[in-house]
Order: C-alpha cells, then structure tokens, then sequence
C-alpha cells in the first residue's frame, strides 16, 4: 500500500483575525493533498474559495526561481546570483549607513510577510533594528487607525469571533463583510441567527453579509459618527445605559454627555438618509439585547478622513450598554499573543530621525528624499498604497528598489532593481497564532529552485552590513522556540505544536478587559480621550464629513460625480499572488478589475453590463469592466481592493499626525475610501 | 432504490464559489475547468438583490448524456443512481455535452476528454459528503439521500433562474422552507 505522511500548517492567506488550518498529505511520489484540517478548533475542516485554491503556489509555473537584476538601459530582467543581490544590497545599505543617513535605507514589510508571524514580530523588526535602517509596517494600509482609534479610548475589541458569536444576543457587523473578507465566520454568524438572536449589518452596500443578516441598515456613506452617537442620544435621554459601568469604569461621561447633545435622532436620521425608526430600534437592541457584540474585524472605517472619530464613537456605546468584561459582548478585533519581544533588540536600534509608519511620513520621505532605498518583502505598494501616479514618480526617483516575493507583482515589474524569489509557507518551519491559540506550521517541502527564507537571506544581508549577530541560533526550530518563550506562549514549544494539530491554547484572559482595567491614563475606558487632546483630535468623538465627498464637497462631485467604495470579494486577498492572476481558479472567477455600479448611474452613462470603461478623477484613472446591480446605492461605486487601478484613483491623505504613530506605533492609514470619480465608456 | 440530491436554499447562498474551489481541489482539476459553477440567478422579489445557485451535474434519473455516449463512457451507478463518467473510456466525441440540458460537462482540454462531476463517489463510499458541501459555510448547498424512490414534500423542483427538465428528471432540488429572506421564493 503507498505510503502517506500526514503534516498541518495553517492556510497561506492572511485574513484577519482567524487563519484556517490545513492538512497537506505527501504521497511517496512527492504529490500533495491539501484539504482543510479537521482539527482546527475554528475553521474544522472548513476552506474558502482561496484555501481551496492554495495547492496552485507551490508548483506553480509562474513562480519566481533565482534572484533578478533590472537592466538599466533595456528595462528587462536578468537572472543573478543571490551573492551579487546581496553584495549590491550591502553596498547601498553601507553607504547610506557611512553618510550618516541609515534611515535612508527603508523596509516595507507586508501581509507576505505577515503569513509567518515570527518574521513580522520578530526576525523583521529584528533584521531593521540590528542595521538602523527605517522600517514600515504594511499594516498601516490595512487597519492603523481602527487602531489609534482603540488605543485612544484604552479598550482594544481583543474578543475572539468563535466564542463571543456562540454567547451573544445581538451581533452588529459595522462596516464589516465577514462573509466576503473571512468567510470562515458564516457559520458562526448564522448560529447567532439560529439561536433566535439578532445580526445586524451596517453598511451602506448590500454585502454578502447584509445578505444573510436579519437587520440591514444602509447608512449615508461616512456618516457613521452620527449613527453611533444618536444611539447613544437615545440610550442616555431615555436612561437605558449601565449607570453604574460608566459611573465606576468610564473616564469623561460628563463631557461626552453634554457632546452627545448635539447629536439628535431626527437630524441623524436626516444625515444619514434612514428612517428613524430604524435608528431607535438598534437603540432598543442595544439597551436590551444582552450581550451585544459589535464586528470591527477590519479597517473600512480606518479607511476614512474621519475613521478614528467613527471607531471611538461605536466603542463608546460598549461600555455605555454595560458589554464590558462579558462573555459574548464587546468589540471582536482579534486577540494579540505577544512573542518573546525582547528579541526584536530594540533597544540595540542605532538613534536616527528614522520616518514612521505613517503614511504621511511615508509619503514625505519619498517625496523629499529622506528615504533613498526601499526594500519590500512580501509587499506590493504599486497595488495597494494610494495614488499611484504620485508614487511610480516617487519611485522612479530612488537609488534602488528591492522586491522580495513569491511571485511577481506590480511593483517588482514596474519598479524593482533586484527582485529576490521567496519560499512559500509549505516550505518553511513556522508557527501561526489565531482564534486565541498557536499553531504549527510545518515544513513539508524543500524550497523550490532557490527560493529562500527571509531570514535566512537576511542573515547573510547582515553580515555584510557588519552584523554577526542577527540570527544566533544554530537551527529554525531552536529560532522558533525562542521566540515562542513569552507569557503568552509559554506552554508552546515547536515539538509540543506538532503533536497539537489542533492547536495550543495561549495563556490569555478568557474574557478580555475582566479586571475593568484599561490601557489608557486614567486607565478607565475614555469616552473623553486625554491622549486625543494632547494630540490636537477631537477628544470626544465628533463628526467631520469625509475628504471628497458627494454631500461635502459639492464643486468637486460636479465633475466626479459618482463615490469610490473600495470593497473584498472572497477571490482575493488584497494583491496576494499578482491580484490572484497567478492563480488559475481565482483568475477564472475574478479575472479582471469590475466596477460595481448602479443600474441608474449605468443608464446615465449608457453603459451596459460587461461594457469596459475609464474610471478617473483628477490624480489618475484606470481601466475597468463594468457590473451593474443595485448592491451599491446610486451614486456609489465599487471596486475591489485586489486591483491596483483602485489606487490609480485614491488620495495620498493620511488625517492621523505622525506624534501618535511614534508614541503607539499605530496610526496612518490613508483616507482610502473618500474619493469621487467619474466613470466614461469606450464608445463616449 | 437509494438516491442522492444536492438540495439548495438560494436564500443562505452568498456567492463566496467555495464549493467551486473544493471542487477543482479534490478532483485536481484545472482552476478553468470547473464542474461545479456558481450563477447569479435573475432578479427575484423583494429587496435581496443578488441570489446564486450553485450547481454541478445534476446525476438526472433520466440522463440524456447516458443515451447519447456513444462509448458507454456515462453510466449510471445501479446502487444509488449516480451518473458516473469513466474518463478512460471517453472518445472525446462531445455528444454527452451537447446532449446536456443543464451546460452540466465540461471539456477537458488537457486530456481531450469530457469532465463531470462524479457526485465524489469514492468520498461517498468512504462515508464523506461531496467536497462541494462539505466546505459550504452557509449550508446553502446539501447533500441528501433518501432510502425511497419517494420524494420529499418539503421541496421544490424549481425555482426562478432552474426549470426542472420533465423528461430528465434532474436530482436537484430545492429547500421551501427557505432559512433566509423567505419572501424570495418562487411565487
């Protein structure tokens, strides 16, 4: 009978906050099976459309085998060695460093990178802070100020989805498509459902959650603040908040009730285009339905001019519902297992006016120089930073850019000097931590051509830089369990994972935020923020209209009439895997970039289903194919976010000062999502 | 005789092409070359503005693409009526494609041959579901066998966007008691 070797890891998408397991069965004749892994606590077996289509990376024809140098005068490729890569790394991070200008050497690391999270936590930050080179975070395009915004109130959603789902009353998905972006949750969301208790989806789109909730409120685009902060009218002039929680544990319920004041129900419903009715009835759900949980998984409301007002405002109606400290009620973010930190050696990072991970920052040090190198590893800004006019300047204009990648992307192809071929996650040892546990990742094939691990490369970087230090360990197995010496891994060895493919529990509260203490000054949940004020932000969360908008910015809406939503489909994870084209079974679903549109906005344009067409505004356009369907509002339009003719479009704007990304490490996230374009047919 | 239905609620699919996906995975398919297919369905009643139906071949009591192989390479399996294509024995003739009322066969460009969907019999055997429903997230897509030649009363043949073929007798049914959005049934 054929012998079969049975190895788990986790799936190679990096959706947030829960990662699928994987089985992989090696066939003695070196074939694999990759099915989902019945054990994992979550997902049991379960895969989505990507997890499905993952046994495409590793054989896959398009992959990138051997180190490639640009030349310069033909613009085409040519095959190097990884020697001559990183002799010609060196050389620029040298010079830089012998200049007196480290922090003109700049890492971007991103959700490539991500996928193994002991690079992203430690052997990256490790690598940067070893050299004293500037290191950004592509987390800041993702999320960063749905961060700022929990960091300022001192309560992070550190609520696992699993369990709060399987104990909740009413599940409110604002702004969020968990069907779309991690459609792992489905069942757990329609089990709230079955337990005859509430799902609430607030989107101004008819997503795929909206499609299977029980509430669906469409809200004017950007006007979330006035949503949140008129239920909260209602709660406190009707006396149907938790006294006593906002009396003992809330910092400023004085001022924040004196500011909810000029938030009135009627004119909230005026603003944001909904009944009131349908305003006072998620103010019953939430003074009654106990536990309440609120969805904010993800970054679409971070994505706004005024996203850090509109995540304070919906965490302040936590506390105020008494949902703190409960099972089954708060905010699901996503739990954070902390690693052995001390191995990041920040405390060995040389001083340098290193610019932050902002991208307001970002943007500066490009535009004015600071930064003359960038390294990317597992990234691809010419997709997924804004406005990519201003930015292929911006690159044009630096001494070298490096692409370190699975396969090609936009910005290894338009921009990249060198391009480095990485491993893909079946061929590395490695960990994962998700759903409150950590998990194996196991190496189950030898890197293909002569890929190479990012630490591994980054080693030998080092030491040609001059530093013998950055990777001590005489394996990555022996790596790995240092890593994982930390309080919250600390019943995890590497051994220990392996015989638990069903994970191992990390050492975390059960119910987040138990002890009422929080991560503020006050170390009270601020309703009133002392940090936003010292900052210059609206210390109580207050409406600002978005930065383009059709309502807002009347001038500019006569020439672009039509509001850029970007969005996720479950093809697509961000640009992983060149916008996916690279893999035949979500290319054939989603081959090319289609604009969502109304039937009225298409009608207008005489534009019909299938037609291509130019979106543009003022920064830049791109092409694309037209869908319509009455899941966008009229007036709206949507693209998803794996395309980089989104970015072609989107502003630079980043409304999050860099003071507080350098004192929380979180905040910049452009304002994506508050762009006008117009939309013109071939034939116009 | 023992039969097996796919069985679909419209109202909990979301369009997410798992079931596609799990599909091309398990039969190590090509990614183009998809047995199972999601649809967007034409436009129902009500406010729900997308509805899909996710089908593969519909194993048809009466299948015409038995009738029209001119190689025996479609057969149907006499325990449980699963229409089973022996792709070593196809001439790669087409006959079955065209003689398909559901556009259920696909080409197989690689392999000169045609391509179905085998209802995963040899998961069925082992005691697993289609790999189709397994992955499912919603439930949208079911799996039942009845023991009976008698049908369910809680089904239905057809819905907007699928006529039920009289004469094949498709084995694809569909839930009444919708879970989600129950306006949206066939009126």
């Amino acid at each position: 009978m054929e012998q079969t070797k049975t190895s788990y890891t986790t799936c190679p998408y990096n959706c947030w906050p829960i990662n699928c397991g994987l089985q992989v069965v090696t066939h003695n004749d070196g074939r694999i099976e990759i099915s989902g892994n019945p054990h994992h606590d979550f997902s049991r077996g379960r895969l989505c459309v990507k997890g499905q289509s993952c046994f495409e990376i590793v054989k896959n024809k398009d992959r990138l085998t051997t180190p490639l140098k640009r030349n310069q005068k033909s613009g085409t490729f040519q095959e190097i060695s990884w020697d001559q890569a990183l002799d010609e790394i060196a050389a620029k991070i040298t010079l830089n460093i012998n200049n007196g200008r480290r922090e003109a050497t700049a890492l971007y690391h991103s959700h490539g990178n991500i996928v193994q999270r002991v690079n992203w936590k430690i052997l990256t930050p490790r690598f940067a802070n070893l050299l004293g080179i500037t290191l950004w975070d592509g987390n800041f395009p993702c999320w960063y100020d749905v961060g700022v915004a929990q960091q300022l109130t001192g309560y992070w959603g550190l609520h696992d989805p699993g369990p709060t789902c399987e104990k909740t009353a009413a599940l409110i998905n604002w702004a969020q498509d968990p069907c779309a972006s991690q459609a792992n949750l489905t069942p757990y969301i329609l089990q709230v459902r079955r337990d005859n208790h509430k799902v609430i989806t607030i989107d101004p789109r008819v997503t795929q959650t909206a499609a299977i909730s029980d509430i669906h409120i469409k809200p004017r685009f950007g006007t979330d603040v006035w949503l949140a902060n008129a239920i909260a009218h209602i709660l406190i002039t009707e006396g149907d908040y938790d006294k006593e929680y906002v009396n003992k544990h809330c910092h400023g319920f004085e001022e924040y009730r004196q500011h909810i004041k000029s938030y009135p129900p009627d004119q909230a419903a005026q603003i944001c285009d909904i009944p009131l009715k349908e305003i006072e009835n998620l103010a019953e759900i939430f003074a009654h339905s106990k536990p309440l949980c609120i969805n904010l998984t993800r970054g679409a409301l971070g994505k706004h001019l005024n996203g850090i007002q509109m995540v304070r405002a919906i965490l302040c109606l936590i506390p105020l519902s008494g949902n703190i400290g409960v099972e089954g009620g708060g905010a699901i973010w996503g739990e954070s297992i902390e690693f052995n930190d001390a191995l990041c050696a920040e405390d060995k990072r040389p001083a340098a006016p290193y610019p932050v991970n902002n991208f307001t920052a970002i943007d500066q040090a490009l535009d004015d120089g600071t930064v003359n190198s960038l390294i990317v590893v597992g990234g691809n800004p010419l997709s997924q930073w804004p406005n990519l006019p201003k930015l292929r300047r911006q690159l044009e204009k630096l001494d070298l850019v490096v692409v370190y990648d699975i396969f090609m992307n936009h910005t290894a192809r338009e921009a990249a000097d060198i391009v480095l071929p990485a491993t893909s996650w079946l061929e590395e040892l490695g960990f994962r931590t998700s759903n409150r546990r950590i998990y194996i990742m196991e190496k189950i094939l030898d890197p293909s051509a002569q890929c190479r691990e990012a630490g591994a490369w980054m080693n030998d970087l080092a030491q040609r830089v001059g530093v013998n230090d950055y990777f001590p360990w005489p394996d990555k197995q022996k790596c790995l369990d240092d890593c994982l010496q930390s309080t919250a891994c600390k019943n995890a060895t590497v051994e220990k994972l392996r015989q638990h493919p069903e994970g191992i529990a990390a050492d975390i509260p059960n119910v987040p935020y138990s002890d009422h203490v929080f991560a503020s000054p006050t170390k009270k949940f601020e309703l009133y923020s002392t940090t936003a004020a010292e900052f210059g932000i609206p210390p109580l969360p207050s409406y600002a209209p978005p930065l383009e908008s059709l309502a807002d910015t009347p001038e500019l809406a006569k020439k672009y009439p039509l509001q850029l939503i970007s969005a996720r489909r479950n093809t697509h994870f961000h640009s992983f895997h060149d916008s996916h084209q690279v893999i035949k079974t979500l290319r054939t679903l989603e081959p090319e970039p289609t604009l969502f549109m109304h039937p009225k906005d298409a009608a207008a344009r005489r534009l019909k289903d299938g037609d291509y067409a130019v979106m543009f505004n003022h920064r830049g356009q791109g092409r694309i194919r037209i869908e319509i369907t009455t899941e966008v509002p009229p007036r709206h339009v949507s693209l998803n976010d794996s395309w980089p003719e989104l970015n072609e479009v989107t502003a630079t704007y980043a409304p999050c000062p860099t003071g507080v990304t350098a004192k929380y490490g979180v905040g910049g996230q452009p304002a994506y999502q508050n762009v006008l374009v117009e939309v013109q047919g071939d034939n116009q | 005789m023992k039969q097996h239905f796919f069985v679909f609620d419209p109202s909990l699919c979301f369009g997410c092409q798992g079931c596609v996906a799990a599909c091309i995975n398990v039969n190590h398919i090509k990614g183009d070359q998809q047995w199972r297919k999601v649809f967007k369905l034409p436009p129902h009643h009500g406010n729900h503005d997308t509805m899909y139906l996710s089908m593969a071949c519909n194993h048809c009591e009466n299948p015409p693409c038995v009738q029209a192989c001119p190689a025996n390479a479609m057969q149907v399996r006499q325990a449980d009526g699963i229409v089973i294509l022996d792709q070593d024995r196809c001439l790669g003739c087409r006959y079955c494609q065209m003689a398909c009322p559901f556009d259920a066969i696909v080409w197989m460009e690689d392999t000169k041959t045609v391509g179905k969907c085998n209802m995963c019999c040899e998961r069925l055997d082992k005691g697993q579901e289609p790999a189709c429903v397994e992955t499912c997230f919603s439930g949208a897509l079911q799996f039942v066998t009845l023991e009976t030649d008698e049908e369910k009363d809680d089904w239905l043949k057809e819905i907007i966007g699928f006529d039920h073929d009289k004469e094949a007798k498709p084995r694809l049914r569909f839930v009444k008691d919708l879970k989600n959005n129950p306006s949206e049934q066939k009126k």
